[in-house]
């Protein structure tokens, strides 16, 4: 922090300074300043009810977006796929820092995800720890990057980690997530936005706990894909349209997993093309 | 293509005279000076200044006998090679000359004659990338590198020089009487003369670079170097306007004694009372040919300009070596940076005067019993030193010395040529990026993170259009690119791939649309089986197996199936086997679907994707 000196023999100019560094501080947006909500960049999450609740009305660009999970899985390519699909369309690449396992591009392709602006750092078990940390900060200090999504694993980050993390964030011009084992609410997390998504019944679960200028924690339910629901519910009728648990029943129950008929239904097999060989 | 030929008529001795300092270049001119070699044994005079030529001294001639006609003249001493040493260093100052010699004679001196003549090839060098050293002499002993900094072998230099130099044919057949052949330049300058203003201030230019370093030279200008070299014997030079006809006009009247090879088949031609090269060109090549090979034909329609050699861009080997002792021992690895600073600052300079991109570099911390040396590879690298700087320091960060480090070396490992390439300056987007910067930067980010994970970290998509998912999903190692070649190779691969991707789709469409009303159904269904079928984001590989109990999947819990089956049966057209899987959608209790497939023929079930 900077010192103010005033000083009586040039008191107007002193004043002058003191309002030059005044709004340099408040063009901050690490200062807190109350209710008030810092105008930042943003990039929509593409789900209306997510944005509705994100300040500014969408993912906050040059900031930690934490994101806490039970387990792998649980819905972090629903989440963020929207964005990333806008994203992979322009000049600038989208970094997978540790993912759990290697993307499956066809399936990327089917949420609307340009694959090649995709590119994959894996950190194996013989890297230390430092060196991960290392990387994933040069990697959000480059001017490559248009979102950097970036997971634990086993990493287990510390509060310092992640400020260095946050910091580094803040300098780029980036998307930056990162997907850790979700924690208690009391611990804390220096990432200005902080979510948990997990799976439930009626689709993707979104808990936001945290993010400047929001009073109380909110959330919200995000409908899984069209593209993936169940073929099912066109071929056989509704019995049932109570929840979607219900209807997972109901088709467990219509394909109750029975080695006999399984070994049938040929209209959706697939045959390689050049079959006709 | 024009060329300019630059002949030294009189380098041996040139060379003296250039590498004295100005005030005792007076000394030459008013004493009789002479140049001599030796041949087969003998010491003989191989040129000899104007003042010598006077008092009788001719080339050829035994050094006894030109020191004694010359001391005649008046008491001399005799001093035989005394003055400027011939044990092939750089020839004494001449501040040293001895007022109360009569003359001087001197011992030819290879090494100084090349490192002026890559002295004035790299002069050329500001006209045209096309310089040639011709009829280079025979170097024998240690000299100096380009840059002067260190000294190489005789061989290495000679490789090192070889490439630029170039001789025609078979120069010399007379075994028993060495000729010294005149060397020179020839320079490939069609592409310049817009550029410098003409032919005429080409030659300007060049003469007074030569005037000021006291070398006569002859120019010629020819349409293929043959030619320029024979025209050098010329006074008369054509320029980039004149004719073929006066082109040939000036080369009908070259004798052809005065060319330089062949000169056996030349001395023949004497005796058969043929002069100029006018009466050559007359005699049917089938003739010449029987008589004298078929390259003395390629010779001579290459003096004529009918026939034009292959230009070949002279490449150079180019060398970077420099150590610095440290002032005191080292093991803490973070006190080299100065060092190492200064090092990277130096070839930086190398790099500048050399148009070269640094794409590795070697590090060797030594003392005097032994070293290590750390490899660092990088991007290319031309004016950024903070990057390699920074890449060093990434290395040397994780040394564990295991002694005291006396210096420091730094080699160049990798490089090439300066690749200027250009950007567009409007097409940015909000970041400030388009596809260029994108690129420049990720090669940037790339290079750090090799040298600080590994090559094998890095992967990106390759996708191939394969049925089965593992080999669809296949990701390779990125890597950096050198010279921008790979830049291009990986676009064309990428689109490549993307026709055949979108081939692939325009079969199955044409498929669809081509079949019979019956068949159109099937196909149908087919085609939306394959684009629409939901596919996973993660895909596990390899597949994990999982354990069914009783009538129940189970993988972290029960699993629901969903949606399914979708059959994929490959790969039966190969030894190993055909693979028939039946793939179904299934969902776990924490409401997490996974891709999971039974193998028909071991009716084993496997999980192998994750829709997250």
């Amino acid at each position: 922090m900077s010192t103010i000196i005033y000083d009586t023999s040039s008191e107007q100019s002193a004043i002058n300074g003191s309002n030059d560094l005044l709004e340099q501080l408040l063009r901050r947006k690490d200062v807190w300043r109350g209710a008030a909500v810092t105008q930042g960049r943003v990039i929509s999450s593409k789900h209306k009810a997510l944005d509705k609740l994100l300040i500014n009305g969408g993912w906050p660009v040059s900031e930690l977006i934490d994101v806490g999970q039970k387990a792998n899985g649980h819905g972090e390519w629903q989440l963020i796929a929207p964005a990333l699909a806008s994203l992979s369309h322009k000049a600038g690449l989208i970094l997978l820092f540790n993912p759990p396992a290697m993307p499956f591009a066809p399936g990327l392709s089917q949420l609307g995800i340009r694959c090649d602006s995709i590119r994959v750092v894996r950190i194996q078990s013989h890297h230390k720890k430092a060196q991960a940390i290392s990387a994933l900060l040069d990697i959000l200090q480059a001017r490559c990057c248009t979102a950097v999504v970036a997971w634990e694993g086993k990493l287990n980050w510390r509060y310092a980690e992640l400020r260095k993390l946050q910091l580094a964030a803040s300098q780029s011009q980036a998307l930056c997530f990162c997907f850790r084992k979700q924690r208690p609410a009391q611990v804390q997390s220096p990432a200005p936005l902080r979510i948990t998504a997990a799976f439930s019944v009626e689709g993707l679960l979104v808990h936001i706990t945290k993010q400047r200028g929001q009073q109380r924690p909110q959330q919200c339910v995000l409908a899984r894909p069209n593209l993936w629901a169940p073929k099912h519910h066109q071929l056989k009728p509704k019995t049932t349209t109570d929840s979607s648990a219900q209807t997972s029943k109901q088709l467990a129950k219509v394909l109750h997993f029975n080695r006999g008929s399984l070994a049938l239904t040929p209209l959706n097999t697939h045959f390689p093309q050049n079959s006709g060989q | 293509m024009l060329w300019l030929a630059i002949r030294f008529p009189r380098l041996p001795l040139d060379v003296f005279l250039a590498d004295t300092p100005k005030d005792s270049q007076a000394e030459f001119a008013h004493k009789p000076t002479f140049v001599f070699n030796h041949n087969a044994g003998k010491k003989s005079v191989l040129f000899a200044n104007d003042r010598a030529l006077a008092l009788g001294v001719c080339r050829g001639m035994n050094v006894s006998t030109a020191d004694a006609l010359l001391t005649a003249q008046s008491t001399s001493l005799t001093k035989d090679n005394s003055l400027f040493s011939n044990n092939h260093e750089q020839p004494q100052s001449s501040t040293g000359l001895d007022k109360s010699l009569t003359h001087i004679s001197l011992g030819q001196n290879t090494q100084l004659e090349w490192f002026y003549l890559q002295k004035f090839a790299d002069a050329c060098y500001d006209f045209t990338p096309y310089v040639k050293l011709h009829n280079t002499p025979t170097l024998e002993t240690r000299l100096h590198s380009c840059n002067g900094n260190e000294t190489l072998d005789s061989d290495k230099a000679k490789q090192t020089f070889k490439i630029n130099s170039q001789s025609f044919t078979e120069k010399n057949t007379d075994k028993d009487q060495p000729t010294y052949l005149q060397p020179g330049l020839l320079l490939e300058i069609s592409g310049s003369l817009k550029l410098f203003f003409g032919l005429e201030k080409i030659k300007q230019q060049l003469a007074e670079y030569f005037a000021e370093t006291n070398i006569q030279i002859c120019f010629g200008v020819g349409l293929t170097p043959e030619s320029a070299w024979a025209l050098t014997h010329s006074h008369i030079s054509i320029n980039e306007h004149s004719s073929i006809h006066e082109f040939l006009a000036l080369l009908n009247n070259i004798r052809i004694q005065q060319l330089d090879c062949y000169q056996s088949a030349f001395k023949k031609m004497a005796k058969m009372g043929i002069r100029t090269l006018e009466d050559v060109f007359k005699i049917p090549h089938s003739e010449l040919g029987k008589r004298f090979g078929n390259g003395f034909v390629d010779y001579i329609q290459q003096l004529k300009g009918l026939r034009q050699n292959v230009r070949h861009r002279p490449s150079e080997n180019h060398y970077f070596q420099q150590k610095r002792d440290l002032d005191f021992p080292i093991q803490n690895t973070q006190l080299l940076e100065h060092d190492s600073r200064q090092l990277i600052q130096q070839l930086l300079i190398f790099l500048k005067t050399q148009q070269l991109q640094c794409e590795g570099v070697e590090w060797v911390l030594g003392d005097r019993y032994q070293s290590i040396t750390i490899a660092v590879l990088c991007q290319p690298i031309y004016a950024d030193g903070e990057l390699l700087q920074e890449l060093t320091q990434l290395h040397f960060d994780h040394l564990q010395l295991s002694f005291e480090v006396n210096y420091i070396e730094l080699k160049l490992t990798h490089s090439s040529a300066l690749q200027h390439s250009s950007d567009e300056i409007f097409q940015y987007d909000n970041n400030g990026l388009n596809k260029n910067e994108v690129q420049r930067q990720w090669q940037l980010l790339l290079t750090k993170l090799h040298n600080r994970l590994d090559a094998n970290a890095i992967v990106e998509p390759n996708p191939q259009t394969e049925h089965l998912p593992e080999q669809q999903n296949h990701w390779q190692h990125s890597s950096i690119q050198r010279q921008g070649s790979n830049q291009l190779s990986y676009k064309k691969t990428s689109e490549q791939k993307l026709k055949k991707n979108t081939y692939l789709q325009q079969d199955l469409l044409s498929a669809a649309h081509s079949s019979s009303d019956e068949q159109a159904h099937s196909e149908s269904t087919l085609l939306s089986s394959t684009v629409f079928d939901p596919k996973p984001t993660w895909l596990l590989e390899p597949p994990i197996c999982i354990n069914h109990r009783e009538d129940q999947l189970c993988w972290h819990g029960p699993l629901t199936i969903l949606q399914g089956p979708e059959r994929i049966q490959s790969q039966w057209w190969t030894n190993t086997g055909d693979v028939y899987r039946d793939y179904f959608i299934a969902e776990q209790n924490d409401f997490r679907r996974v891709w999971i497939y039974q193998d028909k023929h071991t009716q084993q079930w496997f999980v192998q994707g994750i829709f997250s």
